[in-house]
């Protein structure tokens, strides 16, 4: 089979020549499926060239029609042989036919957020173009510190609270779900909280993480030795996409644009990203073992209760990503946060939870919505606390990114603290 | 039963060359347990295999099967315990004897010989019975060389003779590595077959991360000569090949942590 595709306005054309069965199906598949992480989500199917379309083939289409429909893109089929049309008349699918391709839709401006007319902010950081749009102007996100536990001393009992995680409450840190501080003290690992839902990646030797979702009167609930946990509205979602195919956009980059978004000192922002490469780390052994006579921030010891991603993880993948920073180092927040190499002066704090890539709609999307639906249809795959690899010549660098949409806020210059 | 205990082997010491190949291994594995090694190249898998044939002496540690200690056993006297099957289809048998006469050596392994008639009607009846559960119709050419058989039969035999005398030990060295798909599928099915119908206690050799999700009861994993982790019970139960894969990049993970990562995460993990 050969598949080609040509743009027609917004929507893209796929031309189908040959046979649509099993053996083909997964290559047109991945085919639309690359062109929606491209940004196109109005796909029309040319199968006037089609010369066989196989039940497999059918379901491929009714495959990518739910895909595109749940990015709030169109899939049809037109102009298509007239055995196709029989065919998926016949099957009750005359639903996929298009008489003609349409004219192109035109973009529409974005609802529920204004977009914000900031050249600067539009075309900084090389690459990637980023569409900052208001969604409440004045809006500020309170931050609350749960710093009982500080890297490497033993656990006491006072360093554990267990704190709700409902939305709109979002953070990171490190806890684990259970019964009580002595059922967790073994398992705890990063967390990453957004939205209603809780992934913690558990350092009982579990490989993937664990997660709690709100449901109706089931709130989530996390036992947390260290956390920063943001609560309010958010001022601005940033959409960031590649000006051309292959570029991407680093965390540190990302960071600058929240701060000069939402014009703050100290923001908070919580994101679904697609993935160019990840770096960080986990807890590999749970703080709840240290013990007076242990060194876990020395190595090689470090081994034993740390691991590192060793090279750029998850590409392709989608994640989840809260993130506070600030480059005031005055602000009390700042004690909570490290330095990012790459941005002397600017200190952040970045955990994410990786999902099996799924597309997001395009323009002002739901945070709640978005953040479910990424829950809903997969288990997540790992998480990890970022960090930028700097090492001269070896190092990997820092997280990147491809699209995406950030909730991001100025934090509050009041900072809770709990110890 | 196998037992081991902190056994350590260095080859080529205090030279360049050194290598660590087993660095106190602690294991054991109960009576009518099959388990599977994985671990990469170098791992000591196969080390750990020949310690246990006795292939090599060990530097330190201790050998028991069944409780009767075997460290200082020779080989040939270990293999009266021991049933063992290799990777090489070709290695396990002797390629100018026929079928009969392959399988008549397996019988009397660990037995005094005699000048009795190598094989007498009832023990060819025995033979030819046992082939047939095979289900590859070698049962009506005991008399062909094995030579002359498909190395996915040729293995399916060897493996026939390493249990005919219910083996206290079955050892399995990558014995489907070197045939093709379909017929490492169907020896690794026979394999089964044998070590439930004779509740064998078996260690097994493999690559295959899908074999060694499938076919044993526990998992253990090695790397540079040591155990770094082991699955049984609903654990093995519930693991899945990709989570082989992930535990075996977390040990990976863990080498890379070298002090110039570990600074970098001293400034930026907390």
């Amino acid at each position: 089979m050969k598949i080609e595709s040509r743009s027609q306005g917004a929507v893209m054309v796929v031309e189908v020549n040959g046979r649509l069965d099993a053996a083909w199906a997964d290559l047109l598949l991945g085919t639309v499926r690359d062109l929606v992480r491209e940004g196109h989500d109005q796909v029309r199917l040319d199968a006037s060239c089609l010369e066989y379309l196989s039940s497999a083939g059918i379901r491929t289409l009714l495959k990518i029609r739910r895909e595109l429909e749940a990015v709030s893109g169109t899939f049809g089929i037109g102009p298509a042989a007239p055995f196709v049309q029989e065919t998926l008349r016949m099957s009750g699918l005359e639903v996929l036919l298009l008489d003609e391709i349409p004219p192109a839709v035109e973009a529409q401006p974005a609802a529920g957020g204004t977009p914000v007319a900031n050249e600067a902010a539009v075309a900084a950081a090389a690459g990637t173009r980023f569409e900052p749009h208001v969604l409440a102007a004045s809006a500020k996100i309170t931050v609350t510190a749960h710093a009982g536990w500080r890297p490497w001393q033993p656990l006491l009992d006072n360093h554990c609270i267990e704190i709700p995680l409902p939305r709109p409450r979002f953070g990171l840190g490190i806890g684990a779900a259970g019964r009580d501080d002595s059922d967790i003290r073994g398992r705890l690992g990063d967390f990453v909280a957004a939205a209603g839902s809780v992934a913690w990646l558990p350092s009982d030797g579990a490989d993937r993480p664990d997660y709690l979702e709100q449901n109706e009167r089931f709130l989530p609930r996390l036992h947390v030795i260290q956390a920063l946990v943001g609560e309010g509205d958010f001022s601005h979602l940033l959409r960031f996409s590649p000006a051309a195919k292959g570029d991407c956009v680093n965390l540190s980059d990302l960071y600058e644009q929240v701060l000069q978004t939402t014009r703050a000192d100290a923001a908070a922002m919580v994101c679904l990203v697609e993935v160019e490469g990840l770096v960080g780390a986990a807890l590999a052994r749970s703080p709840g073992w240290i013990k007076e006579s242990d060194q876990p921030g020395q190595f090689p010891e470090l081994r034993e209760w740390l691991s590192f991603c060793g090279e750029r993880v998850h590409p392709q993948s989608q994640a989840l990503l809260v993130a506070f920073l600030c480059r005031d180092s005055a602000h009390p927040l700042a004690a909570h946060l490290t330095p990012v190499p790459a941005r002397p002066g600017l200190l952040a704090h970045a955990h994410a939870v990786v999902f099996p890539f799924r597309p997001l709609p395009q323009g002002v999307v739901d945070l709640e919505t978005s953040v479910a639906a990424v829950f809903e249809d997969n288990t997540p795959l790992g998480l990890l606390h970022l960090i930028e690899d700097d090492r001269p010549l070896v190092g990997l660098g820092e997280s990147s990114f491809i699209r995406g949409a950030c909730w991001c806020a100025p934090v509050h210059p009041a900072l809770e603290i709990i110890t | 039963m196998l037992d081991l205990r902190q056994i350590r082997k260095t080859f080529f010491p205090d030279t360049p060359n050194e290598v660590q190949a087993l660095c106190g291994i602690d294991l054991l594995i109960p009576e009518g347990t099959f388990a599977a090694i994985i671990g990469t190249n170098g791992s000591g898998k196969s080390t750990l295999l020949n310690a246990v044939a006795g292939a090599f002496e060990l530097d330190q540690g201790g050998i028991h099967i069944d409780g009767r200690e075997i460290t200082t056993w020779p080989e040939y006297r270990r293999a009266g315990l021991i049933g063992r099957v290799f990777q090489n289809p070709f290695a396990g048998t002797a390629a100018d004897m026929t079928i009969a006469e392959n399988i008549a050596l397996a019988m009397r392994r660990g037995c005094r010989r005699g000048f009795g008639l190598a094989l007498h009607r009832t023990a060819r009846a025995e033979i030819a019975e046992r082939v047939r559960t095979l289900n590859l119709g070698l049962e009506n050419r005991l008399d062909n060389p094995i030579g002359t058989l498909s190395g996915g039969q040729r293995q399916a035999l060897t493996l026939l003779m390493a249990t005919w005398r219910r083996p206290r030990l079955l050892l399995l060295d990558e014995h489907t590595a070197a045939l093709d798909p379909k017929s490492a599928a169907q020896v690794a099915e026979l394999t089964l077959t044998l070590i439930r119908q004779e509740k064998l206690t078996a260690l097994m050799v493999t690559h295959s991360m899908q074999q060694a999700v499938q076919l044993p009861e526990r998992i253990i994993m090695m790397h540079k000569g040591r155990v770094v982790r082991q699955y049984e019970g609903q654990e093995k139960d519930r693991v899945r090949a990709p989570d082989l894969l992930a535990a075996f990049d977390q040990v990976r993970r863990r080498e890379q942590l070298d002090p110039a990562v570990a600074a970098l995460l001293a400034k930026q993990y907390g």
